[in-house]
């Protein structure tokens, strides 16, 4: 009886407890997409990879292509930085090392809303046009690690715990693009339309298809890309060259995509670039190469720097030449951070892009050709009220001469915008460019892709060889 | 390691002596008394949460504790008082918290404080379950709600012996806490005492002449011109450190108890109030403690035992922490830093609110700069006000059953209830960005931590000389936390501060809400023999929803020999009492906060095309198989008595070998993450205990001396692929300075060698980009590449003392008795980043007076331009120290003046805590911890709230 007593008292007691845990203030997988919203909110934060002063796209893409090329040069003392200036980057180099990280990240994000987004209860076209925006930006950051590395792991299942699966080995660089090339298609044949600002459409992707074969050495899938792009005539030059970097939203006809800044201002560029009397380091500064490539009127030279500010005492003081580019020191004193969007892709871009297409398939200048890069010119003749006597219109060139043309044009139009040490390693121009801007540096041949980072090798036996050089 | 800490072989001299003193000692007429251990230990039976252990039973290392002194909180009364127990105090403030740490430290990841079991209730002390952390400061210590007044007995048990009947929460040692019971007779207790205190120590820093003179120095020194003429005429300036401290801050505590009852019901019930004023101004602490114990025989059958108690804390704190709350400074960082040459006040009478370079005539030389705006120090401490309270109910109640003869039935019950409320203001006049202005918060925890149990004990005689004892247990329980807080900037007026959070423009909310549980069984058998030969078995298996709601088994075996029983020492004049005690088991440590197994989505927010957009994803990869960690114990020890327990002596030997540890470990960037909690470290922490106990002279006039000495070697083993090694938040832009490292210990620092100082045309290598200036510290290049960097970087200390030691003497005189506790910690390395500050070259900030002198020669040239930080040697020293912890003079009038009073005690004494300390340390005080009871960054001193030095009277009236 006693016993019994006991037993039913005991069972009752320990029935009591349980053990499952439910985590109430914090969202777990199996709390999310359950709701249509889900969809569009597991999108949405994959942009945060690109988009805000804090991702890597603001911090590093502008740095790496300037430290890594003729634009720019160094004099801080930031070993990793230092390392972009000098050409000497190891594969300790921690940039490089969080650039990696975000990319894979903003893939895993990716991943996770391709993965889940088919069983959130919204119509199948949605989930079409859903999952071919994330394939959009997943595609973007392959390129860009393409780009930046070479051959990559290339992981298609979001990682949500501990394990092995990402532990995964290096593709070639030939499947790592075909991985890319059929992303960034099936983006282009999914994506609608039209689509609020800011997001891709199916055009957008098309750009890329064009920046994509490009680098590829596909120019004929390049020109179509890019022709289609122009002759849609969704987007068009910005009638001042300054306007693109007023900080304005409705100054955007020419965006295809970029790395949008809050209003606040997070854009981390002038902390590095502006001298310290305007909260900047004065660290980085552009080269004179550079610098002495523009002719003096023109347009792009006055918006990318200045020689002169008003410290916040009220005196005018006379400096060497500053990234200005980002700095609209009327409206914004104090310089850092800055609340102008940096691009990624402008119409401009696009239509060097073209150029370059056409003159590798016809092995020179073209009249669709000339007309394209001499709209690029013509717009950086207006000062803002008349127009210049500079940058006459090209004319007919042979390839090489036009291709030098092309890169320049480039350099100057798209300086500081995370473009030019891509630019120089497609066109095979990095060597004889960067050790003529800087006398003091040798270029080695493995600088067509950098190092990538040791952490991973330490990290994940599968990876396989280091790229060569390094 | 041990030789080179000179402050050992002071209190082993000491020891020595002790021990050569002793055999010349008369012995005079024995006498009970009721101190210490010794002899009572053995006599009477131990309450030890579960188990009431009798004599001649198996029993582990277990360190008595007595409350001897004024304390705040019971965790203080460990100092000096348990051999292997070391106690760190993060920080002087009233009812700062303590590191505790029982043999070493057994953890990387998770916590590593003691088990509290206070009258039966295990309580982990988790400061975050009593501090929503929005209040100034470190966090006070949750301990408080207990006044120490009211503990009758503390056990600490340290090994697998009796430990591991907490199984998955012993590793990290349990804390018996007993409070005060009735009695049949009645008795009224009065306790009070007053007191008035000081900083332990202060730093000693440049005049205003001397501040000019170095400033000059250092300018001229970097090629810029001098800023004064004749810096010897700028005089004293303003002492920053006299401004902040209050003169004499006083200390009270009140306790008044009553003990009673009747044959069936024994009642004690009590109720006191401490107050202090702490040492810096704005700062204070009261505590009110009712507290009532009942235990009634409802028949015989039937016993009830309940134990309440309610307490609520009242401080108000200041910002000492430079890292966390303002980002900006903390009161002692800023009374280190500003300038002597700055007025407290301006003409206006208005406060000073930023540091300033002062030029010739006094005025600002240049724009503040931003990056390291100084908040005036009083400024700091006088106008935020930062408000901590906390009520706490706690109660366990037990009924206990009789079945049959031999069978006990008891089920217990308790709930301990914690609710916090905390609030600041900064106002907008020490906000250096001038358009943020003030700054409210207000924040709230309602934690519960609740427990039911039922345990079952059995005793048999099998034979005449077998017994056996049988008890198991099963118990559930488990806390839950809710937490709600809000801030508030752009405040158009700052009257109301934070009683209206909704007056500022900016508002935000944040609330979370966390809970676990678990299930246990556990049990114990216990076999005697002989009266000689005692044989354990413990076995505990917890089941917690922190680790997947998994059961996990911790046994432990244990055997006793009471050799002293055996015909052949039974009869030994000299040694009255031999115990041979050894154990081994396995014990668990699950202290980590719950959910880290999950995977967590989380919300992002990013601009897109001008508008702010969020967007949920993973932001924390998930570990379904994280385990609890678990330690292999083997311990050894023996007791000795001699000469009818005069003279006792306990040895401990022991090796734990932590074999899954939880590690923060590095993912490739491939896993879309950084980070991820795993199992997998490797510790050990091996040692020796030893407590010695003597009732050196007995008699009218007595002398009793009690000697606790613990060694530790900590080493991790092991660290799994990839764990991250490098740690250390970043503190006046230094970071990375902790290391853990296979075959050092845990707590290591991790930095660059100092190499002299340069000379003119110096070519030793440098940072990249840097020539080396005449009297710079220099470096050593460890991997001789050329230059100095972070691949230079190497073990330069270790936080973990090899050694704690206290020393207690008692003597008395009828009734007159003096008594004092030394204790100390020996073989520890702390991280002085004060010297950042005091040290620092440049001359932007006040330094120490030695430095603006330039006495010592191994101090770097001051310069205007050298303002590189670098975590060095130069900053860690040997912070070993002995200090008289306490002494005590007590003089209980109660047979004299008053001889026909029912008065059993009339004590008066005066009593000095903290007065003396020996110690190399160049800081004020080497007993601080900046990061609290974090097992990563321990040892580092840093804006520390000094621990005050304080003298008491008080009286104790017992009738």
């Amino acid at each position: 009886m006693k016993l019994k007593v006991l037993f039913i008292f005991c069972t009752a007691f320990m029935s009591s407890c349980s053990l499952d845990e439910d985590p109430l203030s914090l969202i777990t997988p199996d709390e999310f997409f359950h709701e249509d919203r889900d969809a569009q909110s597991s999108i949405d934060a994959i942009y945060t990879y690109i988009n805000g002063g804090a991702s890597i796209y603001a911090r590093y893409f502008w740095l790496v292509n300037a430290m890594a090329s003729d634009l720019g040069r160094y004099r801080g003392t930031d070993p990793d930085l230092a390392e972009f200036a000098s050409m000497s980057v190891t594969p300790q180099n921690s940039i490089l090392l969080e650039i990696w990280q975000g990319l894979y990240a903003g893939i895993n994000a990716a991943n996770f809303a391709i993965e889940n987004i088919p069983s959130v209860p919204i119509s199948d076209m949605e989930k079409d046009v859903f999952i071919a925006e994330a394939r959009f930006l997943r595609a973007i950051f392959y390129f860009d690690l393409m780009r930046l590395f070479g051959g990559v792991p290339l992981l298609e299942q979001a990682n949500t715990v501990v394990g092995s699966q990402y532990l995964a080995e290096r593709k070639s660089l030939e499947e790592t693009a075909q991985f890319v090339e059929l992303e960034f298609t099936h983006a282009f044949e999914n994506l609608p339309e039209s689509n609020s600002p800011g997001r891709p459409v199916g055009l957008t992707a098309a750009a890329y298809l064009s920046r994509f074969y490009l680098t590829r050495g596909e120019f004929n899938k390049a020109f179509q890309a890019s022709r289609a792009v122009i002759q849609s005539g969704r987007w068009s030059l910005a009638s001042d060259y300054a306007m693109i970097f007023s900080g304005q939203p409705q100054n955007k006809s020419e965006e295809l995509f970029s790395i949008s800044i809050d209003l606040n201002g997070a854009n981390p560029v002038n902390a590095f670039t502006l001298p310290l009397g305007v909260d900047g380091l004065g660290h980085i500064l552009p080269t004179s190469f550079y610098v002495d490539g523009f002719e003096f009127l023109d347009r792009r030279r006055q918006v990318s720097f200045f020689t002169s500010y008003i410290s916040d005492e009220g005196v005018e003081l006379e400096v060497e030449p500053h990234v200005g580019k980002y700095w609209q020191s009327d409206l914004q004193p104090i310089g850092s951070p800055s609340a102008i969007d940096i691009p990624i892709f402008r119409f401009s871009d696009l239509l060097l892009l073209h150029c370059e297409a056409i003159n590798e398939l016809r092995n020179g200048t073209n009249a669709e050709a000339l007309q394209a890069i001499n709209m690029v010119r013509a717009r950086a003749r207006f000062n803002g009220v008349s127009n210049e006597e500079v940058l006459p219109d090209l004319t007919r060139m042979g390839k090489e001469e036009f291709k030098d043309a092309i890169l320049q044009e480039r350099s100057k139009e798209l300086g500081w915008e995370g473009h030019r040490w891509f630019d120089l390693v497609r066109t095979g121009r990095l060597k004889e460019t960067v050790e003529k801007a800087k006398p003091d540096v040798v270029v080695e041949d493995k600088y067509n892709v950098f190092p990538i980072p040791q952490r991973e090798f330490t990290l994940n036996p599968n990876l396989g060889s280091q790229n060569p050089g390094y | 390691m041990l030789v080179r800490h000179s402050k050992y072989l002071t209190v082993a001299t000491i020891f020595i002596l002790v021990a050569v003193v002793y055999p010349r000692v008369v012995y005079g007429q024995q006498e009970t008394m009721d101190t210490l251990l010794g002899k009572a230990e053995y006599i009477n039976s131990l309450q030890l949460g579960y188990l009431e252990v009798p004599t001649g039973h198996n029993r582990g290392a277990i360190s008595k504790i007595e409350v001897k002194d004024v304390v705040t909180t019971f965790d203080e009364a460990l100092k000096g008082n348990a051999a292997g127990v070391s106690v760190i105090q993060s920080s002087g403030q009233p009812s700062g918290t303590h590191m505790i740490q029982v043999r070493g430290i057994h953890t990387m990841a998770g916590g590593n404080e003691p088990l509290y079991v206070v009258d039966g209730f295990p309580i982990y002390n988790n400061n975050d379950l009593a501090s929503s952390g929005f209040s100034f400061g470190p966090t006070l210590n949750a301990l408080t709600f207990l006044n120490p007044g009211d503990i009758e007995s503390m056990y600490v048990l340290k090994d697998v012996g009796e430990a591991s009947l907490y199984g998955g929460r012993a590793t990290n040692g349990v804390v018996i806490i007993n409070t005060k019971e009735g009695s049949s007779s009645d008795r009224i207790t009065l306790s009070s005492a007053i007191g008035v205190q000081q900083p332990i120590g202060r730093f000693d820093l440049a005049s205003a002449s001397q501040y000019g003179a170095f400033m000059n120095t250092a300018r001229t020194n970097a090629g810029l011109s001098p800023l004064y003429n004749s810096p010897g005429a700028l005089g004293e300036g303003t002492d920053w450190q006299d401004q902040i401290y209050r003169d004499q801050p006083l200390s009270q505590d009140y306790r008044v108890s009553f003990n009673g009852g009747g044959e069936a019901v024994h009642f004690m019930l009590s109720g006191s109030y401490s107050g202090r004023q702490g040492l810096i101004k704005g700062s204070d602490f009261d505590r009110y403690v009712l507290h009532a114990n009942v235990r009634a025989c409802v028949n015989e059958r039937t016993e009830l035992v309940n134990s309440l108690n309610f307490a609520r804390v009242d401080a108000h704190t200041v910002p000492t922490d430079v890292s966390g709350d303002l980002g900006t400074g903390g009161v002692i960082s800023s009374a280190l830093s500003f300038s002597p040459l700055i007025r407290n006040r301006n003409e206006l009478g208005r406060l000073i609110p930023f540091h300033f370079q002062v030029d010739d005539q006094g005025g600002a030389t240049s724009r503040l700069q931003s990056d390291l705006p100084i908040p005036n120090p009083l400024g700091l401490a006088q106008n935020t006000d930062s408000r901590y309270s906390t009520s706490r109910i706690t109660d366990f109640l037990s009924l206990k059953y009789r079945l049959a003869k031999n069978l006990n039935l008891s089920a217990s019950t308790g709930l301990d209830a914690i609710f916090n409320e905390e609030t600041t203001f900064l106002p907008g006049a020490l906000q250096y960005n001038v358009n943020l202005g003030g700054v409210g918060t207000a924040g709230k925890i309602q934690s519960y931590n609740w427990i039911s149990q039922l345990l079952v004990d059995y005793s048999k005689k099998i034979s005449d000389v077998h017994i056996l004892d049988v008890f198991a247990g099963m118990s559930t329980e488990g806390v839950s936390r809710e937490f709600l807080g809000g801030t508030s900037t752009g405040f158009e007026s700052e009257a109301l501060r934070f009683y209206s959070l909704a007056v500022g423009k900016n508002r935000n909310v944040v609330s979370d809400n966390a809970k676990w549980n678990m299930n246990s069984f556990f049990g114990r058998v216990n076999l005697t023999m002989y009266e000689k030969y005692s044989l354990a078995f413990t076995g505990r298996s917890d089941a917690s929803s922190r680790f997947g709601g998994n059961y996990e088994f911790f046994p432990a075996g244990s055997f006793t020999w009471f050799a002293s029983k055996e015909s052949f020492i039974k009869n030994s004049e000299l040694i009255s009492d031999l115990t041979l005690r050894m154990g081994y088991g396995i014990s668990g440590n699950m202290e980590i906060p719950p959910y880290t197994a999950f995977t967590v989505l989380n919300e992002l927010t990013a601009p897109l095309h001008g508008v702010a957009v969020s967007g949920i994803t993973l932001d924390k990869i998930g570990n379904p198989s994280q385990e609890m960690e678990r330690t292999r114990q083997l311990h050894f020890g023996v007791d000795v008595g001699f000469l009818d327990a005069r003279l006792g002596v306990s040895l401990d030997m022991y090796s734990n070998q932590t074999q899954n540890a939880l590690v923060n470990t590095s993912l490739p960037g491939t896993s879309g993450f950084q980070t991820a909690l795993v199992n997998g470290g490797g510790i050990k922490n091996a040692g020796v205990e030893m407590t010695l106990t003597s009732r050196n002279i007995e008699g009218v006039f007595g002398w009793t001396t009690q000697l606790a000495f613990g060694y530790n070697q900590n080493e991790i083993t092991d660290l799994p692929l990839g764990a991250t090694v490098v740690y250390g938040p970043a503190i006046m832009g230094i970071d990375n300075w902790s290391i853990f490292s296979i075959g050092e210990s845990i707590g290591s620092f991790y930095g660059l060698t100092s190499d002299g100082l340069a000379i003119a045309g110096d070519q030793s290598p440098s940072f990249a980009g840097q020539t080396l200036r005449v009297g710079e510290q220099k470096y050593k290049d460890l991997n001789d590449d050329g230059i100095i960097n972070a691949a230079d970087k190497t073990i330069i200390g270790t936080s973990m003392p090899d050694v704690n030691i206290g020393l207690y003497n008692s003597f008395s005189y009828g009734a007159l008795r003096l008594s004092f506790l030394f204790q100390g910690l020996l073989g520890r390395d702390v991280a002085n980043l004060n010297k950042l500050i005091y040290n620092d070259p440049t001359g932007q900030v006040n330094v120490s007076s030695s430095f603006s002198s330039a006495s010592d020669p191994n101090l770097p040239a001051p310069n205007a331009e050298n303002d590189r930080k670098v975590f060095s040697d130069v900053l860690v020293e040997d912070g070993s120290f002995v200090r008289l912890q306490n002494i005590s003079l007590a003089y209980d009038f109660s047979n004299h003046l008053f001889k026909n009073s029912p008065l059993e005690k009339f004590e008066v004494f005066v009593s000095g805590q903290n007065l003396l300390t020996f110690s190399g340390y160049d800081g004020p005080d080497p007993d601080v911890s900046h990061f609290g009871q974090q097992v990563i960054g321990q040892g580092v001193d840093f804006d520390s709230y000094p621990k005050s030095k304080s003298v008491l009277v008080g009286l104790n009236v017992h009738f």
